[in-house]
């Protein structure tokens, strides 16, 4: 049997963070992987063969304290000056652009447009500041937060609070309120209500009109803050953040093991000691990091059995059906678009929430917004690269999705083919990722990106349930880190950096020798 | 508009528990006849007697006869399965293990804060089925918990008819009415009674501290099973009895009743009045050896913090007032806790109550705990201040409860 300090369970971008910090402070670490690949979501899809195309299409930049901890620079990766153009490719008199951080620059409005936005822009932006902050502080748990968790929120409250009074007020008012009622009473235009909407909704199972769908909008915007500007689009040929958190996370000393699927979590008197494998080899740990989702963890690998009743109820009651769809195509030939850009198909406020309405009845949704990027293909087998990512498609469609990814690729191609024309005609390859695909292809339940509801009954300290807000869960020797703990989804390493920072402060951290 | 009217009418046929609002157990017709009036009291959505007849007549039936307590309503399950005991040992607080078939044994449950929820008997009739007594409905959290294992829950609370037949003679009239094993049963063993008429699943406990046996039938059979007992019991003294009697036993026994000596954490509105089973009495039930059960991490980080405030204890108080309700005092003057069950005992001829004290009050500081006790004299209340002393539950001890064979009275 092998032993560990730490043995971490799943290859993504948040296991490949606390791997690489829990290894640079002398640790012994394992980060184990099912599949063949690291970098879960973070990194690219073989959806034909020879042709890859990135997941997650647009991310937001590692937050740069982060970038500078983990040495990124050092490793070949940059998070670039400026961020990503934003693309609304629906009609109007002229095409809509947001450029760098979220719109810091709009083109294609009408000036009265455009100060209202950047009116918006600015408030959302300031409030926004406590979510980045909050992002990345290790919750508070009541009963067992040191004073520095505590002074930290403390702190961050009374910066925000001394923003001003008016500042303040509206923080309060508007902080649960819907996206669609902001947006609207700012008066931004129809086309920019649409985009928010979209971008405040991707992902989460909430429309525009949903309360509390401003949320999602504060966590985009928190993100552009901490990474200092704008997202980034994700490039199919060059290397992504995947390949170089697991060459730093190696490059440390971990010990990344692919295609290792872990059956299950060994307890032994109620602690978890390690973990054991498909393939029947066990490694023992001290400590026990999943990375993977709380409802994988707990109820796959733990088992309810083996978990108090309370908390073994709130894990299994966690909302997480998927709503998001993915649709990789190769074109050979370049369209009329460029790079590098985000496109967005959001017309307006109506169009997404009406969409949604085929989440909330599990339908298939007949024109539903989507966001894609267009990338250069490397190997020469097509001329580019789209990988769209497509909103409000319910994991638990009535009709199944046996024909559904058909349909569904249909009607994107058709919306794609009257807003870019003639895209269609010059797709070699395609494949549609349902959420049950993501299901099965990423060990996901319910194929939910964010590995279960980001709302705000499951956020902070709630995320995933309260007992585990703090990476620690009530299985002594077992953390959690992922999108389903605090901060949530997006491709940041947060979670697995404040999951390491706290396994580093427990006393006895390390195997004894 | 006829055919509305008659649907309605189907309808409303459909919808008539509203005029029975209180359920009649399986034996109500037996008490209903022998009651001199209208006694009933509402047990978990049944009507059950506070007495037959007399209070006090009832009472010496347990200590001195037989007496029939109709226990139908009180909730229970019946568990099955593979993993039946693994999930009985996540579910309460003792060691099931322990458990062997043919016995029962008294335990607790907690939820995820190491708060009590319920205590009950849990009958283990073979490796793979047992049965849940309780005061409390659980059906959701049993579900909850028993994800994971395999097991099947169903409450059976409805399905199954039960009586208590206590006191001195009780053996003898189980033996006279054909249940030959009754000389083998030693405390809280169970065995099957095939009788002509039914067959029951007999066990020797009961909540009287006194010699005496449950016997558990499916209601079609509860008549046949009462009538069975009281021909045979007809020049042993048998007596059916209420709840009030029944209560004098079980605080003379040291039994603690939920919801009455505590709060169960589900119902508990207020959030300091839940407790650990430190709390009331029940430590010695909590099985740490077992790696996972509900609410071990909490109760473990209690004993280590000493976050456990309040304890239950027997007290002997002076004078023969009873002191129910009584605030408790030490040194006369600062509030120390809170009697909730008092009788004069007429079997230990003592003043008893069952009281929930703070805990810094029952060490060094016990010597000087007083009751305050308002007695009714003649339309003015007189206030008494006794000195209360800690004493040793249970308040009687009758060899009889446990003599095996037991005696032939």
């Amino acid at each position: 049997m092998k032993f560990f300090d730490v043995v971490i369970i799943g290859g993504g971008h948040n296991g490949l963070v606390a791997g690489e910090l829990l290894a640079r402070s002398g640790r012994k670490v394992a980060i184990l992987e099912a599949g063949e690949r690291f970098g879960g979501l973070a990194a690219s899809y073989e959806f034909a063969p020879g042709l890859s195309a990135p997941i997650c299409n647009f991310i937001s930049k590692i937050p740069s304290f982060l970038h500078e901890k983990l040495q990124l620079e050092k490793h070949g990766f940059t998070n670039g000056k400026t961020g990503a153009d934003t693309i609304s490719l629906d009609a109007g008199s002229e095409t809509l652009v947001l450029h760098g951080s979220y719109g810091a620059q709009l083109s294609g409005v009408t000036p009265e447009e455009n100060e209202a936005f950047q009116t918006l822009r600015k408030r959302l932006m300031l409030q926004a500041r406590l979510f980045a902050d909050l992002e990345r502080q290790v919750p508070v748990q009541p009963g067992s937060a040191s004073f520095r968790q505590k002074a930290a929120i403390a702190y961050s409250m009374a910066k925000q609070r001394l923003s001003g009074t008016e500042e303040f007020r509206q923080l309060l008012r508007m902080a649960l309120m819907c996206v669609a009622d902001v947006t609207e009473e700012a008066a931004i235009g129809p086309r920019l209500c649409g985009l928010l909407g979209f971008d405040a909704t991707l992902g989460y199972r909430l429309g525009p009109r949903s309360p509390t769908s401003l949320m999602g909008l504060y966590s985009r915007l928190a993100r552009e803050i901490a990474g200092k500007g704008g997202g980034i689009v994700a490039n199919s040929a060059a290397e992504g953040i995947a390949e170089v958190l697991a060459r730093a996370a190696s490059a440390s000393g971990a010990v990344l093991m692919a295609a290792s699927k872990v059956s299950s979590i060994t307890m032994e008197n109620g602690r978890a000691t390690g973990i054991v494998l498909e393939s029947g080899a066990e490694i023992s740990a001290r400590h026990v990091v999943s990375s993977i989702s709380p409802i994988a963890t707990f109820g796959q690998l733990v088992g309810y059995q083996n978990l108090e009743t309370g908390f073994g109820r709130e894990i299994a009651l966690l909302r997480h059906k998927g709503s998001v769809s993915k649709l990789f195509l190769a074109l050979d030939a370049w369209p009329d678009l460029k790079g590098g850009a985000r496109y967005v198909h959001a017309p307006s406020t109506a169009h997404v929430e009406t969409s949604f309405n085929a989440v909330k009845y599990r339908q298939m949704p007949s024109d539903p917004p989507f966001e894609f990027v267009i990338c250069r293909e490397q190997t020469g087998k097509a001329a580019a690269i789209v990988s769209v990512t497509i909103a409000n498609t319910p994991y638990d469609l009535d009709a199944g999705w046996t024909g559904g990814r058909k349909k569904l690729a249909s009607s994107i191609l058709t919306r794609m083919n009257l807003l870019v024309p003639g895209l269609r005609k010059s797709v070699i390859a395609s494949e549609v990722l349902a959420p049950p695909d993501i299901e099965a292809r990423f060990n996901l339940p319910g194929g939910h990106w964010h590995h279960h509801d980001y709302q705000s009954d499951r956020m902070y300290a709630l995320r995933p349930a309260l007992g585990a807000g703090n990476y620690r869960t009530p299985v002594d020797g077992l953390w959690i880190c992922g999108a389903g703990t605090h901060p949530g989804g997006g491709v940041t390493g947060l979670s697995g950096y404040l999951c390491a920072s706290e396994l580093m402060a427990e006393r006895n951290g390390r195997w004894p020798a | 508009m006829a055919g509305m009217k008659a649907k309605l009418g189907v309808r409303a046929s459909l919808q008539d528990h509203f005029r029975t609002p209180q359920l009649q157990s399986p034996f109500h017709p037996r008490l209903a006849s022998l009651m001199s009036g209208a006694h009933w009291y509402d047990w978990a959505g049944y009507a059950a007697p506070h007495f037959i007849r007399d209070e006090e007549l009832e009472y010496f039936a347990i200590r001195s006869s037989a007496a029939v307590f109709d226990i139908s309503p009180m909730v229970k399950y019946r568990i099955t399965g593979r993993d039946a005991e693994a999930f009985l040992n996540k579910l309460t607080l003792r060691d099931v293990a322990k458990l062997k078939p043919g016995r029962v044994h008294y335990t607790a449950w907690c939820d995820d804060d190491g708060q009590v929820l319920d205590d009950g008997t849990l009958f283990r009739w073979s490796q793979s089925e047992f049965r849940l007594c309780c005061q409390e409905r659980h059906l959701p959290w049993l579900l909850d918990s028993a994800s994971g294992f395999a097991v099947s829950i169903t409450e059976e609370t409805a399905e199954i008819a039960g009586l208590a037949l206590q006191g001195p003679t009780s053996a003898a009239i189980l033996k006279q009415a054909g249940f030959a094993e009754v000389a083998k049963l030693k405390p809280f063993d169970i065995a099957g009674w095939k009788h002509g008429l039914f067959e029951a699943m007999v066990s020797r406990t009961g909540f009287t501290g006194d010699l005496g046996y449950e016997l558990f039938v499916p209601v079609n059979k509860a008549l046949a099973l009462w009538d069975t007992l009281f021909a045979a019991g007809a020049l042993r003294g048998i007596a059916a009895i209420g709840y009030d009697s029944l209560n004098r036993a079980r605080i003379e026994a040291g039994f603690i009743v939920a919801n009455a000596d505590f709060v169960t954490s589900e119902t508990a509105l207020r959030a300091d009045r839940t407790r650990y089973p430190d709390e009331i009495g029940l430590d010695w039930m909590v099985a740490m050896e077992k790696p996972v059960f509900n609410g071990k991490r909490a109760i473990v980080h209690a004993r280590e913090k000493g976050l456990m405030r309040h304890m239950l204890v027997g007290l002997e108080i002076e004078g023969n007032e009873p002191a129910a309700g009584a605030i408790l005092y030490h040194g006369k003057k600062i509030e120390a806790g809170l009697v909730s069950a008092a009788i004069w005992s007429p079997t230990a001829k003592r003043n008893i109550a069952i009281a929930s004290i703070e805990r810094r009050f029952a060490g060094a500081m016990a010597n000087d705990l007083w009751a305050e006790i308002y007695a009714m004299r003649e339309l003015r209340y007189q206030k008494l201040m006794k000195r209360a002393r800690i004493v040793e539950r249970p308040f009687i001890k009758l060899a009889r409860r446990t003599q095996t064979p037991p005696a032939d009275f």
